[in-house]
This record gives C-alpha cells, structure tokens and sequence, in this order.
C-alpha cells in the first residue's frame, strides 16, 4: 500500500491513512481497523506550527509511505523501533538507497522537507514511532541561526555517509516512553506533550552536536557493525533483574573481539557497556519509584538488588541523593505573610 | 539580621539592587558573595521569550530578611527553594515551591548558615494563560490562582523538583544550549507545580461553579475580614450584607474558596500576621500581641502555638 503526502501537519496525514484504511479519525486518533492490522496512532497540531505524531501499529500489510518534497521548509525529527512478533527488537538492512528508511530499525532520524523520503512499514512488524515537525523560528528562542546552521548541516553531511547516525538509546526510551500511549491523559495534557517534545530536540541536539566535537578522535562504523552494536544494546537494557550478559556473551553476539566491541560501543553510545548499562538501570529504577507503585524495597529487587544498602548507594551515585529522598514529600511550615 | 526590601520585578534589575548593597560587581549577569557576607551566586537568565529566571545558590553569614513589598502591577513569582541545614546537611522541611502575586507584600527570612539552592521565575498573567492552552484543567487552574492568590500557594519539594532545580544550578559545559536546557527544566518545573496544583483541586472537589461575580463579592469579603486585625472581626450578619449573600450561602461558599470557615481563616491569616512581624524582630513579643487583639498574652500564646507548634518567644528570639 502506498501513501503519498507533502503535508507539515500529521493531523492531516493522518486523515489521509484513515481514508486509505477504509476509516476515519476521532480526536485526533486512527484505530488500525482488524482487516489491516493492530495498533494505533495519534496526532497532535501544537499553536506554534509544530505537529507530532505519535504511533504503534503492526500491519498486515507493507506500507509504503512517500513524503513528497515540499517548497514550505520544515523539518522532521522521527524515534523507530521495530519489533517481531515475539517482542525481540527487529533489525533490518534496508541497504544503501537513498532517502528511503525501512521504519524497522532503532534509530532517531532527521530528515528534511525539501528531499523526498520514503518510509517502509514492513508488514508483521510491531512499530512505535514518535514523529516531530518542526521550523527553524521554533528553535531560534533557544540558539541562534548560526548553531542552528551548524547543526543541520554537520547533521545532513553526517547522514550521507552514515544512515544511522544516532541510535535509540535508553534515555531516549525513557523519554519516548512517556508519550507512547494510546491516549495521554494528564490534566495539562498540551504541556505535558510539548515539553516531552522539547526535551527530545533538545537531547537530539546536544548529543549530535557533542558527538561531533568528539569526532576527530572516534572510528568510523559501518552499517552492519552498527545494527550489531544496535543489538549488543537491546541485549544489555533488556532484563535488569539478573546480572547483565558478559563481554564474552556481547562479543559472540556481537561477532566483534572484546576490545573492538568495547571501544565501538563507547563511541556510539557515548560510554563504556557496564557504565552504560548501570545508568539506565538507575533511570530505569527511577522511573518505578517515582510512578508510585513500588516501594523502595521492590524497586530494588526489580533492578536486581538484594542489598538495599547498595541499591541506596547506587541511585544516589547517580542521580545524587537517595531513593528515599527521592520520594520523600515533607510537610511545609507555613511561613508566609500578607500585610494589609 | 540584614534587612533587604525590593520591590524589583525585572530580575536585572534587581541582581544590580543586590549587587549594591553588598557592594559587588555584576558580571555575566551574575554577583558572587564576598566572603565578609557568605558565599556563592545569584545569577540571571532571561529568555529570548521575555521570561526572566534567577539561578541562586548561597549561604549568608547572618540572618537575611528579604522583603518583597507590593507593587500594583500583578506578575506571578514563582520560586523553587530548597535549604540545606548547616548542622545536618540535610534539606530542611521549608523547602518548597512558592507562588506569589506582587500585588502582595511577602517575607523571606533566610537563616544564617542555611544554604539555599534556589530557582525563581516572573511572569505575567499572559505568559501564564498562554503556557496554560486550551487544556482541560487550564480553566480550573485559572481560576484558582484567581482565588488563591492572596494567601500564598505551597507546594513541597519532592525529589524530582529537587532533581531538576539540581540541574539548573550545576549549569551545563555547553554554554551554547544552555538557554534551550534551562526553559526546558523551568517549563518541566512549571508543569510539575500546575499539575499538582489541578490534582489538589480535584481532590478537593473545588467547586468551580461559583460564579465570577460571586467570587468578587467574597473577595471583598475576604478583604473586609481581615482589615484589622486588633478588634473584633465583623459578624457573619455584617459581611453577608456586603456579600449580599445569605448567611448560610456566605459560609459554604467562602470555605469552598478558601478552604476554611470565616473565622478559622482569618485566626490563620492572624496568626500569620503575627509571625511576620515576629520574624521582622522590629516588635516585642507584647506588641504584636496587643496589635493583633489581644489583651491577655497568654491567649495570644496558646493561640499562636495551636498553628505553628511554636511560642512567640521562640519565634522573637
């Protein structure tokens, strides 16, 4: 099936699918009917001109989705993540042709309205993407023209040699995982969105831009060894609750030695495996003692902690203090005045 | 005790106030203490957008009163303060989020040694509104701070506001996103205060079908009430002919918006009163007494430490 559009509004693509899908849209939401799939997407058109869209669909059919090139400039930030049937993380080689990205694959893209791209849904594949357009105006508040400038271009010049310039990593998953829901119900629901939108630019901005300073002292990765890289990732945040797979394990998976896995994984992700891996535990242990439903206790267990103590040292490590102040709400004195 | 009064709404502005008085230099639009004062900055942020946010972590030799006084214009400030204890390290239990109108007078007093890490941002109305949308609770938000304004809204600080403001003390190295990371943490800042603000009104069944006019009478009312607080304060017959409600109208709906019967609110807006001018240390502990109402001090006394767990005394000292 293929879906043609050139709009800077996922409001209005996404009425464009529901026609192709034999549907229509209700607020804003397309339900993937049963005789093409599962799933569902959502869009959202902010008052500033920027548009977001949101989805995680597994169709029956491939969709081949073609973004026209268009006069208006704008640009699209886009998070992938592909899953088989079985939930192991999907990868693909969607080989080396240009401007097209099969949708299976765990990467944050940049692409921008003036190049025609196209985009493969492949059928039987679970898909969550968050798309986000945006203009330059929305970001010069925050940096001038001239960092805007040297971000797209290094940015577009990167992507030519290299289509999968910035992975999905944990942090960014924690991040994607607030807005991945079928319906966001929050009582400042806009803001809630725009500022989860905001921080993802921001993280994709001054990651990039860091990375491109480090350079001059980073190897070049290839394709194959990325999507290896890729995966040696999915295996390592996959299950915190046991001690996380060995060098030798990653470096078999990884078909790379020891030493290469090491310092390739270093340069993607921006620091070593075990560093890495312990961070997202802690965002990830985060993530449950601020949601309320466990106890510091459980937390602990479920990010594979038997020792509390520890548990307690390693959250405050990094995010500087500990679980229990993390949570602790304390009462005020009341200390306030009104003078008549 | 050093006593600073302010009534700056342009946080240049007053970081160059300060920097005065403590007879120091702005630069980069930050001061840093001497050392004869205490230690560590104030700095000033202020966004393309207009927003203005002040970026502080200090800790002052002596007892610091900052005194806000009010100006006519009605901007929102917002702070998010949190005070370690010098003999605990700890973070001790005032700290919290406050927001306040500059249409109000508001103390501050900062204990010697009690290190503050603080982030303050000023906004108007507009600002508010827009940041606000269309959203669902954005009319019962309004609608709140319309009514609430008076007495100050208080928020604890929990880990993650501490987390955040954490982060905008310690900066970033890249000093080129620095105004990108730093009104992403004031707008996550922000949604986290409005959002426990819409939760708190919903599990107060804040009615918010009293209509405006209803809302204006009560706040003449509530202006009434706490005119003067060393006589009487007017009978409920009295003020329901300036709410020109019924009585019984006037007392359910003057609790609905204030969140405590007549008189159980203007004893706290008393008592209030009274600590402020404690703290000022300008009275004794009889003065305040007697400007407060009342004659005999061990009622005073007993009235005082019913709400703050605390004697006068202790307060004065």
């Amino acid at each position: 099936m293929d879906i043609q559009y050139n709009s800077p509004d996922y409001v209005d693509l996404l009425n464009t699918i529901a026609k192709a899908l034999g549907t229509r849209i209700v607020n804003n939401t397309l339900i993937i009917p049963p005789a093409f799939g599962k799933g569902y997407a959502w869009a959202e058109n902010f008052a500033n001109g920027m548009s977001f869209l949101v989805c995680d669909v597994t169709l029956n059919t491939t969709m081949d989705m073609i973004r026209e090139s268009s006069a208006r400039q704008f640009y699209i930030l886009q998070f992938n993540e592909g899953f088989t049937e079985t939930g192991e993380a999907a990868f693909s080689n969607d080989g080396q042709e240009a401007n097209k990205y099969n949708m299976n694959q765990q990467i944050v893209l940049l692409t921008n309205s003036y190049i025609s791209t196209r985009f493969i849904m492949p059928a039987g594949i679970q898909i969550k993407s968050i798309k986000i357009i945006f203009e330059k105006r929305h970001l010069l508040n925050f940096f001038g023209n001239e960092l805007f400038d040297d971000l797209m271009s290094n940015y577009f010049s990167e992507l030519v040699k290299n289509r999968h310039v910035e992975p999905v990593d944990a942090e960014y998953r924690s991040l994607i995982d607030e807005l991945l829901m079928p319906k966001i119900e929050h009582p400042l629901r806009h803001v809630y969105i725009a500022n989860r939108v905001m921080l993802l630019l921001e993280r994709f901005a001054v990651k990039f831009m860091n990375k491109m300073q480090l350079k001059s002292n980073s190897n070049k990765l290839n394709d194959d060894e990325i999507t290896r890289l890729m995966k040696v990732e999915t295996l390592l945040v996959k299950d915190y609750t046991t001690a996380p797979p060995t060098i030798e394990k990653l470096s078999r998976i990884s078909a790379m030695s020891p030493t290469k896995l090491k310092r390739d994984f270093k340069s993607m992700y921006g620091m070593p495996i075990y560093e890495y891996f312990q961070k997202n535990r802690m965002i990830h242990a985060k993530k449950l003692l601020t949601g309320g439903n466990y106890s510091i206790k459980e937390t602990g267990i479920m990010v594979g902690y038997s020792n509390l103590g520890h548990f307690a040292a390693a959250f405050r490590k990094e995010f500087g203090m500990l679980p229990s102040e993390m949570i602790s709400q304390e009462l005020m004195i009341d200390f306030q005045s009104k003078e008549n | 005790m050093i006593e600073i009064a302010y009534n700056q709404t342009d946080f240049e502005e007053l970081l160059k106030h300060f920097a005065r008085l403590f007879k120091v230099k702005v630069v980069d639009n930050a001061i840093h203490l001497p050392p004869e004062i205490g230690q560590g900055f104030l700095r000033v942020i202020t966004m393309t957008n207009g927003l203005q946010v002040m970026i502080s972590n200090y800790t002052f030799k002596q007892d610091i009163l900052f005194k806000r006084t009010k100006i006519p214009k009605e901007l929102y400030s917002f702070r998010f303060d949190e005070m370690i204890q010098p003999e605990t390290g700890a973070s001790s239990p005032k700290s919290a989020v406050l927001l306040s109108n500059t249409k109000y007078d508001w103390l501050f007093l900062n204990s010697a040694n009690m290190q503050l890490k603080g982030v303050a941002v000023i906004f108007g109305k507009e600002w508010l509104y827009n940041f606000l949308g269309q959203d669902g609770s954005a009319e019962d938000i309004k609608k709140y701070m319309l009514l609430k304004m008076s007495p100050f809204t208080y928020d604890p600080l929990d880990g993650e506001y501490r987390r955040l403001i954490n982060e905008l003390i310690q900066g970033t190295t890249d000093k080129r996103f620095e105004l990108f990371i730093v009104y992403n943490r004031i707008m996550l800042l922000l949604e986290r205060f409005f959002t426990r603000i819409s939760i708190k009104i919903n599990d107060a069944h804040f009615n918010v079908k009293i209509s405006a006019e209803d809302i204006t009478r009560l706040k003449v009312v509530e202006t009434e009430l706490l005119k003067d607080f060393s006589a009487e304060p007017p009978g409920i017959n009295k003020l329901s002919r300036i709410a020109m409600m019924s009585p019984t109208k006037l007392k359910a709906s003057f609790k609905e918006i204030y969140g405590l019967p007549v008189y159980q609110y203007f004893q706290k807006q008393r008592m209030n009163k009274a600590k402020a001018m404690l703290l000022s240390k300008k009275y004794t502990v009889k003065e305040v007494g007697l400007e407060l109402g009342y004659a005999n001090m061990s009622n005073f006394a007993k009235a005082f430490s019913k709400l703050f767990d605390q004697l006068p005394s202790e307060v004065a000292k």
